[in-house]
């Protein structure tokens, strides 16, 4: 049955790489000690119509707001799903619209202060919204990143689940193979 | 079929997304600790602790300034305590005197440093005051006050109050040395301290002695 879908998918599709800068802002607390860090990424995606299956890896380093050897790294592989709403079109292979997609990213984190280090992991979730502009085999795209990472721990009977929100402006660009 | 493979094939994949993190069940917390507060300082916060059998209350008064500089008042078991806190710091006000002659005479008097913020595992800080005290015109008073701390472990911590997570220990040592014509005292402290996210301090160590919190009111 999986081969029945996927068939059609590499008969009708094509892949692209592409490459992202932006801006992760920190929420839900963190903003409190942590300032607004560069963030960068690689997508590598698979593409058939408006569909779009991505495998991406992301990098962000969040410093201290005060002068400190502070440091938070993110790194994070992820996978996910987009789809474009093509808006405009001109000619046979230029066009214009929104996107969206969603992702599921595994965030591996690590806390530094000197020479102290300690690291972690979490899961994470993306939700992303913006526009993007294509012609011939370019492709740009601005987007907002929701990112939410999940982490919890049993304290005693009762388990706490923290969660931490986080939001990334990103502009892409990409080639169409 | 292939019109509506990439659709399904997008539901497995969001699926598939959806399952990962839920199953990806890290309990590192390192966003938690990232986030958190381990030594807040807000008016009207309030911690009651057991001190072998006895209550101990400690409580955060309110703003004042000494010697010109701006500072949170913590009244521990209702003696005042005078700390400045800032991202990267947290400081008392420490005051050392001598009495001569009956009269007292202050030898330091300063903000020293507690702790280095943020805590990160196996972190470390120190500072050192040295001073020589004239007192009377004649009596030489050499001083040295040196403390080192080191985030020493993530624990969990069972108190009376509830079970908390994710608590940085922290170990400190604090020796006092003080150098006179006739006569040298040397004082060591060593205790360990465990903070909690959000609550501040809910055991401290020090010999034999133990600090446990029973009760926890926020301030606003």
């Amino acid at each position: 049955m999986l081969s029945l879908l996927i068939v059609p998918l590499l008969l009708t599709g094509g892949f692209e790489l592409g490459g992202r800068v932006g801006v992760l802002f920190p929420a839900s607390g963190l903003e409190t000690n942590h300032g607004d860090a560069a963030l960068f990424g690689v997508d590598f995606g698979y593409r058939t119509g408006p569909n779009v299956f991505t495998l991406e890896y992301r990098y962000s380093g969040l410093h201290a707001k005060e002068a400190s050897p502070y440091r938070l790294d993110i790194n994070e592989p992820a996978i996910g799903y987009g789809r474009d709403f093509s808006l405009g079109r001109a000619g046979a292979t230029s066009d214009w619209g929104l996107e969206g997609s969603v992702a599921a990213g595994f965030g591996l984190l690590s806390r530094t202060l000197g020479s102290a280090r300690e690291t972690g992991a979490a899961p994470s979730g993306h939700l992303d919204v913006g526009v993007f502009q294509r012609q011939g085999h370019s492709r740009l795209s601005l987007t907002l990143d929701n990112i939410v990472f999940s982490e919890s721990q049993s304290a005693g009977s009762s388990r706490t689940v923290s969660l931490t929100y986080l939001i990334a402006l990103k502009g892409g660009v990409a080639y169409v193979f | 079929m292939s019109s509506d493979a990439p659709g399904r094939t997008g539901r497995v994949a969001l699926a598939a997304a959806v399952a990962l993190i839920v199953l990806a069940g890290c309990n590192d917390m390192t966003l938690l600790r990232a986030k958190s507060d381990y030594f807040p300082l807000i008016s009207g916060s309030r911690w009651t602790y057991d001190v072998a059998g006895n209550a101990a209350v400690d409580s955060v008064a309110g703003d004042s300034a000494i010697d010109d500089r701006a500072c949170i008042v913590v009244l521990r078991d209702y003696s005042p305590e005078y700390w400045t806190k800032a991202a990267t710091e947290a400081r008392k006000l420490t005051r050392l005197t001598v009495i001569r002659e009956g009269q007292e005479y202050t030898i330091e008097e300063r903000y020293g440093l507690v702790y280095e913020l943020p805590f990160v595992l196996g972190a470390t800080w120190s500072e050192s005051f040295c001073d020589t005290v004239v007192l009377m015109g004649t009596d030489t008073v050499k001083l040295n006050d040196s403390l080192a701390g080191r985030v020493a472990a993530i624990d969990s911590v069972a108190t009376p109050a509830g079970t908390f997570i994710q608590c940085y220990r922290v170990d400190t040592y604090r020796d006092i040395k003080t150098v006179e014509p006739s006569d040298t005292t040397d004082s060591l402290l060593v205790y360990s301290e465990w903070l909690a996210p959000g609550v501040g301090l809910v055991k401290r160590v020090t010999g034999t002695e133990t600090r446990v919190l029973t009760a926890y009111e926020p301030g606003s």
